[in-house]
């Protein structure tokens, strides 16, 4: 995809988020009108923003994570998620945890008919990998850890915390421990055996869904156990995506907070000048914009098509993104942006404490998706022991 | 490692009197900075952490959920009763321990903020919010306030009624400027006052007065119609006066069991024996009760983190990660000390903002600065060491780092205040040899400034006279250029 493709692709998401996204934030409510947000999500699916499964659906060559992520690379969608999250990260956060369900079906012999079939069209599936007590190193991304869920004959035992989704969910593509390595399986969420809880009373993301899984004996019959021929298709590939998209979101609530506090900056006036003419506020812009183009240009770099693979890739000729980049990537745009926010919550004054203003709602995204999925501590000794070492 | 290697193993290798002196005990940080208090304020802090843990803990997530559901003035009440609402004069009329308050004034006030806070910053916000609304009857020195009013509230309140009180001076077109010397010159207020026969009528709004809907008295600081600043006078209020309304209550990020309400003045009534120090020593109290306030919000960030520490802490030590405690970990361990190292740091500069005679300008907002930004950081850390559980509401951190990010925005924004610790050094840190004079830039700049507010015409005939001429001199070196 060059750069002209690529450019396109996220003035077609800036478009769609400014339409669409932007009056569902509004100003009532804690998140927003979470009711309309069904719409909003179909409507993704039908502009082919959100990914899906089905060959014939708009986004399965180039929505989120449609297709083309495999072959091209990562770029496009990380630019549209970032456009999304301008508006809102909650709605991106939807955005993206369905186009990673939907990739793990891409591609399936059965996609057409029994995965994709009516029961699931508009329907998200999510992706279950972290198993409970688990803590992601390089090793258990390789070889399933002791805290995966498990699947044997007696089917699918264990549990996997915090599973992201969009709201609906109804399937969940399961990474899981199997007779040969790394397998996967998908279930349905009224499978028997299977007991989800969700995860309500979250500090952000609040139009996503999370949920622990609970998985007692649940059976997956073969024609429910996916290939793992695919390079594409492994925890390596799930968690780089994971991580690029999660980055993504950061870099553009923090891009949307800027954008607000020197909206308003602009507008307001203390001690007789405007806001933005005080240096106190100056420093706090300028702090905000350098951590965001920082933020911003190593999500681009980390995400760029084409980068040759050191020896911590997974090497799997498709998607050539090291991993350990999309680790990097995930810890420094949440940690600076998170910052960016943070300051430009700090212009607004009182007023950006205030649920009305909007500030308040994209710094609660911002640290929740710097706590979520892997948390920092874990993302540096990732970071530090990467296999091929930091280059 | 074998025992004989560590400290406590290490230390029976010493003589009696070497044993004495090698203290290995583990114990809590905060026994040791408990033993370094008198007995009086000993026993007051763990009656104070004794009271927050039975009254706020409980209730800190349900509140934040539904700020209706604490009944904030039964809790004042009860906090009352243990003596903790009146704590401004001593005995017979209030709970003021004299011996407490022999080093410092405030330190049983940062002891206080700092367990109430740890407990749930929230409900400590509404409880020590009322001591803020009767700070400018004491800071004032106006014995008819301190003696009649104070006095007359503390009867109230030992008479089983919650009389709690409300400090406003946020306006919705000044926030900071009314914090800030500088800003002050030309605020735009929204709220004045004009003299009447017997007394005064006030009209305007203020904006985000923690416990503006539940206290019933409120010390209201108001300027002269037309006027700047320099006129604001500082008014006790109570609720049942003609005129006087709540408006709005705001959505907050946090502290969200303390309401912040808007107050509407229609034209309220107030008498003259009303008015707190004298007419146009407004400015001047509010000025001084920041001073005594920033280093108790100062103490409040340090206990919000605290208690995100322990829950942090504690999540730690009872969570298993591939089969060992999450505390085993070399990194967790790392950032469990580096938080711990920030709370000492930060209880060091509260406790050392109240030791001077009085508290003035730089010291309180250095404690309030470096606190609430430590705060922040403290928190956030406690949020990313939980991971997933770190974002979930009965996890409690995610509140904790809600509750913190306030305490970087009242009291004067953080910036705001390191402005202030620059204009309380001036002629110390920052000093210049100039007197004063009408050739330097910052001379003549605080020449132009000094006429009023609004620089209009009030039609006070001059009554409300310049405004106190703030003096910023950067110390330059030969060539005139800063330092």
């Amino acid at each position: 995809m060059d750069t002209e493709q690529l450019n396109a692709m996220r003035e077609t998401a800036r478009r769609f988020a400014r339409r669409e996204v932007a009056p569902l934030v509004g100003t009532e409510g804690r998140d927003g009108d979470l009711g309309g947000l069904e719409g909003v999500l179909v409507r993704a699916a039908e502009a082919g923003i959100l990914a899906s499964a089905d060959p014939d659906g708009a986004g399965f060559e180039y929505g989120v994570w449609g297709r083309a992520s495999v072959q091209e690379g990562a770029a496009a969608s990380v630019a549209v998620l970032e456009e999304l999250a301008v508006e809102c990260a909650g709605v991106a956060a939807c955005v993206h945890f369905a186009g990673l369900g939907a990739l793990e079906l891409v591609g399936e012999e059965m996609a057409g008919e029994a995965l994709v079939g009516e029961e699931s069209i508009g329907g998200p599936v999510a992706v279950a990998l972290f198993g409970r007590g688990w803590r992601v190193s390089w090793s258990g991304l390789q070889t399933p850890p002791p805290g995966a869920v498990h699947l044997g004959a007696g089917g699918l035992m264990g549990a996997c915390d915090f599973v992201y989704g969009a709201p609906g969910t109804r399937r969940y593509v399961v990474f899981a421990a199997g007779d040969h390595g790394w397998e996967r399986a998908l279930v349905a969420a009224e499978a028997e055996g299977l007991t989800t809880a969700s995860v309500e009373s979250r500090m952000g993301l609040a139009a996503a869904s999370v949920a622990h899984l609970q998985f007692d004996a649940v059976g997956v019959s073969p024609s429910r156990r996916l290939a793992s021929a695919s390079a594409s298709a492994t925890p390596q590939a799930h968690v780089r995506r994971l991580m690029l998209g999660l980055a993504a979101l950061a870099v553009g609530n923090a891009r949307g907070a800027l954008r607000e506090a020197r909206r308003y900056a602009e507008e307001r006036f203390q001690g007789g000048a405007q806001i933005e003419d005080h240096p106190a506020v100056q420093l706090l812009l300028g702090d905000s914009a350098s951590r965001v183009a920082a933020a911003s240009a190593w999500l681009r770099e980390a995400a760029a098509p084409g980068v040759v693979p050191d020896a911590g890739g997974d090497g799997d000729g498709e998607d050539q993104t090291p991993l350990w980049r999309a680790f990097a990537a995930k810890l420094r745009c949440c940690a600076e942006c998170g910052r960016a926010v943070t300051d430009s919550l700090q212009v607004l004054g009182g007023y950006g404490y205030m649920e009305e203003y909007r500030l308040e709602k994209r710094l609660r995204d911002a640290m929740t998706l710097e706590a979520m999925a892997i948390e920092p501590n874990t993302l540096r000794l990732l970071c530090a022991t990467n296999p091929g070492g930091v280059s | 490692m074998s025992d004989g290697i560590r400290p406590v193993g290490a230390r029976e290798r010493l003589g009696p009197l070497g044993r004495l002196l090698f203290d290995t005990e583990a114990r809590p940080i905060w026994d040791h900075d408990t033993d370094t208090l008198s007995r009086p304020l000993r026993r007051l802090r763990h009656r104070y952490r004794d009271f927050a843990e039975v009254h706020l803990s409980c209730q800190g997530l349900a509140a934040d959920r539904d700020p209706d559901f604490v009944d904030i003035p039964e809790l004042f009440l009860r906090a009352a009763r243990e003596g903790f609402g009146t704590e401004l004069m001593p005995p017979p009329w209030g709970t003021l321990q004299i011996t407490a308050v022999w080093r410092g004034l405030l330190l049983p006030s940062v002891l206080k903020a700092e367990e109430l806070c740890a407990a749930d910053g929230g409900l400590g916000l509404a409880l020590l919010a009322h001591e803020l609304g009767i700070a400018p009857l004491f800071v004032s020195g106006d014995l008819k306030a301190y003696f009649y009013w104070l006095g007359r509230i503390y009867r109230e309140i030992r008479a089983g009624e919650p009389a709690m009180a409300a400090f406003a001076i946020t306006e919705p077109g000044a926030g900071s400027d009314v914090e800030d010397t500088e800003g002050a010159r030309s605020a735009r207020l929204g709220c004045f006052y004009e003299r009447v026969a017997g007394g005064f009528r006030i009209s305007g709004r203020k904006v985000f007065i923690t416990n503006g809907a539940v206290a019933r008295w409120v010390t209201l600081f108001a300027a002269q119609k037309g006027c700047g600043v320099e006129t604001w006078t500082c008014f006790l209020l109570d609720k049942s006066m003609a005129g006087f309304e709540v408006g709005r209550h705001e959505r907050k990020m946090g502290q969200r069991a303390a309401d912040a309400s808007e107050l509407i003045l229609d034209e309220v009534f107030v008498p003259d024996d009303r008015v707190v120090g004298e007419v146009g020593a407004g400015w001047a109290i509010s000025r001084n009760v920041l001073n005594f306030s920033r280093p108790v919000v100062g103490a409040m960030a340090l206990g919000i983190a605290r208690g995100a520490f322990e829950h942090a802490a504690r999540f730690c030590n009872e969570t298993r990660l591939a089969n060992r405690p999450l505390s085993d970990y070399q990194d967790v361990q790392l950032t469990l000390a580096d938080m711990l190292m920030k709370l000492s740091a930060m209880r060091a500069t509260v406790w050392q903002s109240t030791r001077y005679r009085l508290p003035f300008g730089a010291a309180g907002a250095i404690a309030k600065v470096f606190c609430a930004d430590t705060s922040w950081e403290v928190c956030r850390t406690a949020m990313t060491l939980l991971g997933d559980h770190g974002y979930v509401h009965s996890a409690s951190v995610e509140k904790a780092a809600r509750d913190a990010r306030l305490t970087q925005i009242y009291e004067g924004t953080n910036q705001i205040n390191r402005l202030a610790i620059f204009e309380s050094q001036t002629g110390a840190e920052f000093g210049s040899d100039c007197a004063g004079c009408a050739s330097c830039a910052s001379c003549a700049s605080d020449a132009s400034g000094a006429s009023g507010a609004s620089g209009a015409d009030c039609g006070s005939g001059g009554e409300c006279g310049p405004a106190s001429p703030v003096q910023y001199k950067i110390k330059t070196d030969r060539r005139g250029q800063s330092e």
